[in-house]
């Protein structure tokens, strides 16, 4: 490919890298741009049952840096066993091969898949591909951006024995165990589900990074929530599996079992453990009836979040079915009809459903919010909505209980999903746009001179926390309005009092409180989400409830035993390690952290 | 002779070190419980030098101790075990908890898991990492002290001429499908079985018996949990290479730098990433807290209980689940009910922790626990050998603020201490400044002189 691209038009990669972003798929393909990595493309029990569904070839993007580990500008794979104590010699970029190589030289392929080379490329190639999808202008359309300080998210393959894996912000990593018996091993890193899932967490963390801290029930739930899609997506954006999902299903994705049900090995084997039998060989579903009503006094985040994945997978099967349905009119065979159903349906779902978090708060996400942002992304993307899709999103939401009635006639016994705040109901100062986009201060300055209209108590020292924008497509290419997104919080405090918070009576935490402004390139306010505090004169009774709201959710927390303390210094520990919340004292107020907690298997509870 | 029981328990930091001095006919009957520290050995020395004046000469120059009880391995409560200190002592029995026991049949699950995070803490230490103070406490504690145990198995049992007993309630329960004493060692141990629990009647006076109230002789069905159904999988890791980079003790191994990472990027992996190693670790731990022995004093009228670190989850009892220790003897107990009259001495489990007492702030608990054993109206005196700040549970500061309070109110020896004005607690070792507390207990006035002097035929 090689010899035939880069070297024909005697161009080093580098050159071409430059006008890469112009030249089209087939082209980089043909230029010898792109590198082809056999991966996993679905769980390794999956592809045990089904063999087509197991080891594929995908197309990558080379990127300049890309090098032994594998290591690429955004990534970086240490394959260190803490518990062997061993380094695992790394893949070997072999830019003569234009392909990653073992340590006999041999490219990496499927013959080589008990390799821990393969096991490192594999997982490489899987996040980098999530990470290409969610920048590519189809989804977000601009650069993603990590948590921590740095730009390369470290990916340690084989951390060590545990039923596993998890996505450490404090140590820059995702980190994957493997169990099971040496005759039986279970890599939680050749399973696509799981490397999808934590790649979902860490991308939120890059895109949300306050939704780390532990605010509400929803906030937590919905960091699994968006895991869990990106784990769905990831699969369903491969033309092989969706071509088989497509044929098997006939259309209807109820009656699938490959992409709904996530982790089925792993799943399988906790199953085992747990039950003394694979009962239930996945580790969670998205083929579920559940609705709010369902989930009421559990403060499970992973219960919780099955909700909204059920919820959106929901409207992807009713979707696709729609299509399918449209589709007996026309004379097209049936396989072809539902291909083409669920790769429409797949396309329009994969813009609505991730684009929406642009339009999220900042800080505090409760469910409402996201299926408000989901229909506003639907309205921009896809203004004259000719599927009518926005009916079955609204439905879905209103069964399952995510909000109450509209008191509008027009929409009488429906669900209230109008924004808040109507962005036309905002009347700002004349400002220029590009002056307010070119830096966070000039943001700061245009939002200090709008507090009353944005009702920021004018004693609260505001934080810029984003300011980005973007460059998104729409159906056939059409390019959208490019939209400027600025973000901002602050933190009002709020002391813990009463026995209802055991040990962190006392303490003061912080109510988390803020903003989300979407402008179009003109200007105009396209979307508008704020989080008010209890200290507005105005919003005060919004605050207050959301002050509440943090008391009984902590005290929640704390009745089940789920904070531990440390202190802001403390770079490991026991209690942050053990407890799914742990409280670090910073600055004399406690933050509550989502920590990536021992999950033991058969160890921890029975 | 002074006509009261001594109960003095020392201030060694972060452990346990206590010395029962029981009346008993024209006597004195001599208990160790326990010996360790997270802290200094010269502390521990000091405090033998101490336990030692307070024995009574056998022969001169040797003292006599008639009872050793060791009631777990952590090297909190073990770590003093030095034969050189005990040189000059002639033991009568010794007492380890069952866990203990090499060969025990319904411990081989538990011993795997044990063996396990031993090597796993070992590894960890080889490589000299930095740790909390929390973790480098687990850590400490997993290691098992091959010398301190090795002391109490072979060497003291050797020395005395005796064997230890590895005790459990059921231990000489004569029913048991597999009996665990012939009749010649029930009597050479002096334990019997009697209302549920096995006694041990080594005293003179016919009433004063030491009920063993934990733990249970079946380890791996009571206190293991799931652990037991990965057994294969815990032996094959220990027969792998996990764990493995510890070759010999003390010596430390490089870690293997990689090249496409910064040292510092790696060091905070590094150190984030031991995460096997504290699970097992802290498995084990709790392990070996529910093992532990759990024993009450019957004297003169008198009740006192001694719970080492028991552990309490306010859970209801299952075969096969990790049950805490409490959790089963409150369950065994439930026939006889020698848990359900009040105490006149409390000993607070597992150093003040949250998780070491029947209390009310566990969810679904009942305060009938504590209120049985500790009435309101009725004080007992209550001591925690503990020392603030120096570890954390998994939840909470030790000691627990709470329940300090909640004891507090029902202790009979409750103070004010001066960082803490306006809270009633029980006596803490570590705010008393002193280098132990004494407890003494009075016979109490109903029992009755003349029917209980009758004394045992020695």
């Amino acid at each position: 490919m090689k010899e035939k691209g880069v070297s024909r038009l005697k161009a080093t990669p580098e050159e071409l890298y430059s006008a890469c972003q112009l030249l089209s798929k087939s082209i980089r393909q043909e230029l010898g741009m792109t590198l082809q990595v056999t991966i996993y493309v679905q769980d390794p029990l999956v592809a045990k049952r089904d063999h087509s569904l197991g080891l594929k070839p995908i197309g990558l993007d080379w990127e300049p840096g890309l090098t032994d580990g594998p290591t690429s500008p955004r990534l970086a794979v240490v394959d260190y066993d803490a518990d062997k104590g061993i380094l695992n010699d790394p893949a070997r970029w072999d830019s003569r091969k234009w392909c990653f190589v073992g340590p006999s030289n041999q490219p990496i392929g499927s013959s080589h898949a008990q390799n821990p080379q393969f096991h490192q490329v594999n997982v490489w190639a899987i996040i980098q591909n999530i990470l290409n999808f969610y920048e590519d202008s189809v989804v977000m359309g601009r650069a993603i951006p990590w948590a921590f300080d740095g730009n390369r998210l470290i990916v340690v393959p084989h951390a060590g024995y545990a039923q596993n894996a998890f996505y450490d912000r404090r140590s820059k990593s995702l980190q994957f165990y493997y169990c099971g018996t040496t005759k039986d091993p279970v890599y939680t890193c050749l399973s696509h589900d799981i490397v999808a899932h934590e790649t979902g967490h860490a991308i939120l963390d890059g895109i949300r990074p306050y939704y780390n801290e532990d605010s509400s029930l929803h906030t937590a739930a919905f960091h699994e929530y968006i895991a869990d899609l990106t784990a769905i997506l990831s699969t369903l954006r491969n033309r092989h599996v969706r071509r088989v999902v497509a044929d098997y299903s006939g259309g209807d994705l109820s009656k699938e079992d490959v992409i709904g049900h996530l982790a089925e090995k792993f799943g399988e084997r906790v199953s085992k453990e747990v039950h003394g039998s694979a009962a239930r060989p996945y580790l969670r579903t998205a083929h579920n009836r559940l609705t709010m009503k369902h989930i009421q006094g559990n403060w499970k985040p992973h219960d919780c979040s099955q909700v909204l994945t059920g919820a959106m997978f929901e409207i992807l099967t009713e979707m696709t079915l729609k299509l399918t349905r449209r589709e007996y009119s026309t004379k097209r065979k049936r396989k072809v009809r539902s291909r083409w159903a669920l790769w429409h349906a797949t396309d329009h779902f994969t813009r609505i459903s991730l684009r929406s978090l642009d339009f999220c708060p900042p800080v505090d996400i409760q469910f409402i919010d996201y299926v408000r942002a989901v229909l506003q992304a639907d309205k921009l993307a896809y203004p004259k909505d000719t599927y009518q899709y926005r009916d079955i999103i609204r439905n879905v939401f209103h069964k399952r209980g995510f909000c109450k009635k509209s008191k509008d006639e027009h929409n009488r016994g429906l669900c209230d999903l109008n924004p808040i705040v109507r962005p036309y109901q905002i009347q700002f100062h004349r400002y220029d746009i590009e002056h307010l986009s070119r830096s966070r201060t000039e943001a700061y300055h245009f939002l200090n001179m709008h507090r009353t209209l944005l009702k920021i108590p004018i004693d609260q020292d505001i934080d810029v926390v984003d300011l980005y924008d973007t460059d998104k497509v729409a159906e056939a290419g059409r390019h959208l309005p490019r939209e400027i997104v600025l973000e901002y919080i602050w933190h009002e405090d709020v002391p813990l009092q009463g026995k209802r918070f055991g040990h962190l009576e006392g303490q003061t935490v912080q109510l988390l409180c803020g903003g989300t402004l979407v402008f179009d390139g003109r200007g105009n306010v396209l979307y508008f989400v704020r989080k008010p505090g209890f200290e507005d004169m105005v919003e005060r009774g919004e605050g207050k409830r959301r002050r509440a709201l943090l008391l009984d959710y902590l005290a929640q927390l704390v009745k089940q035993g789920m904070v531990a303390l440390a202190d802001a210094d403390e770079e490991e520990g026991l209690d942050a390690m053990a407890s799914p919340v742990v409280g670090r004292r910073v600055g004399g107020v406690l933050r509550l952290e989502a920590t990536p907690h021992l999950r033991h298997g058969g160890f921890e509870e029975d | 002779m002074d006509n009261t029981l001594l109960v003095r328990i020392y201030d060694v930091g972060f452990g346990d070190c206590i010395y029962v001095r029981v009346p008993d006919a024209n006597n004195y009957y001599h208990i160790l419980i326990d010996c360790g520290s997270k802290g200094a050995e010269y502390t521990l020395r000091n405090t033998l030098d101490n336990v030692r004046s307070m024995l009574d000469n056998q022969q001169a120059p040797k003292k006599r101790l008639d009872l050793l009880i060791v009631t777990h391995p952590h090297n909190d409560h073990i770590k003093g075990f030095d034969p050189e200190w005990f040189k000059g002592i002639r033991i009568k029995h010794i007492w380890l908890s069952a866990f203990m026991k090499r060969d025990h049949p319904q411990a081989k699950q538990a011993h795997a898991l044990q063996a396990l995070a031993d090597k796993a803490a070992r590894s960890l230490q080889a490589r000299g990492l930095k740790l909390s103070a929390s973790l480098d406490t687990l850590i400490v504690n997993t290691v098992w002290n091959d010398e301190a145990m090795e002391t109490l198995r072979t060497t003291l049992p050797r020395a005395n001429r005796i064997k230890p007993l590895y005790v459990s309630r059921d231990i000489a329960d004569p029913s048991a499908t597999k009996k665990r004493l012939t009749a010649k060692q029930r009597r050479e141990h002096k334990v019997s079985f009697k209302y549920g629990v096995t006694c041990f009647q080594d005293f003179q006076e016919k009433d004063t018996c030491l009920r063993i109230l934990a733990p249970e002789w079946d380890i791996d069905g009571y206190y293991l949990g799931k652990t037991s159904c990965d057994y294969l999988s815990l032996v094959n890791m220990y027969n792998s290479l996990l764990f493995e980079d510890m070759k010999t003790p003390g010596e430390k191994r490089p870690i293997p730098q990689p090249c496409n990472i910064s040292k510092s990027d790696f060091r905070r992996l590094h150190n984030r990433i031991l995460y096997s190693a504290l699970a097992f670790s802290r498995e084990d731990h709790k392990l070996k807290n529910n093992t532990c022995v759990v024993f009450l004093l019957e004297w003169r009228g008198k009740r006192l209980l001694f719970t080492g670190d028991a552990e309490w989850t306010g859970r209801p009892v299952k075969k096969g689940r990790r049950n805490g220790c409490w959790d089963v003897m409150l369950l065994m107990d439930k026939k006889h009910g020698h848990l359900g009259k009040p105490l006149d001495f409390l000993k607070v489990a597992h150093h003040g922790s949250v998780n070491g007492t029947p209390f009310i702030d566990k969810e679904n608990a009942k305060q009938t626990i504590l209120d049985n054993i500790l009435p309101r109206g009725r004080k007992a005196q209550i001591v925690v050998s503990t020392r603030a700040g120096e570890t954390r549970s998994v939840h909470k500061e030790v000691p627990y603020r709470l329940l300090m309070q909640n004891l507090g109110l029902r202790a009979v020896n409750a103070r004010e201490y001066g960082d803490e004005r306006g809270i009633l607690q029980p006596q803490r070792t570590d705010k008393e400044n002193e280098p132990w507390i004494d407890i003494s207990v009075k016979p109490n006035p109903r029992w009755k002189l003349s029917d209980n002097s009758k004394k045992r035929k020695v």
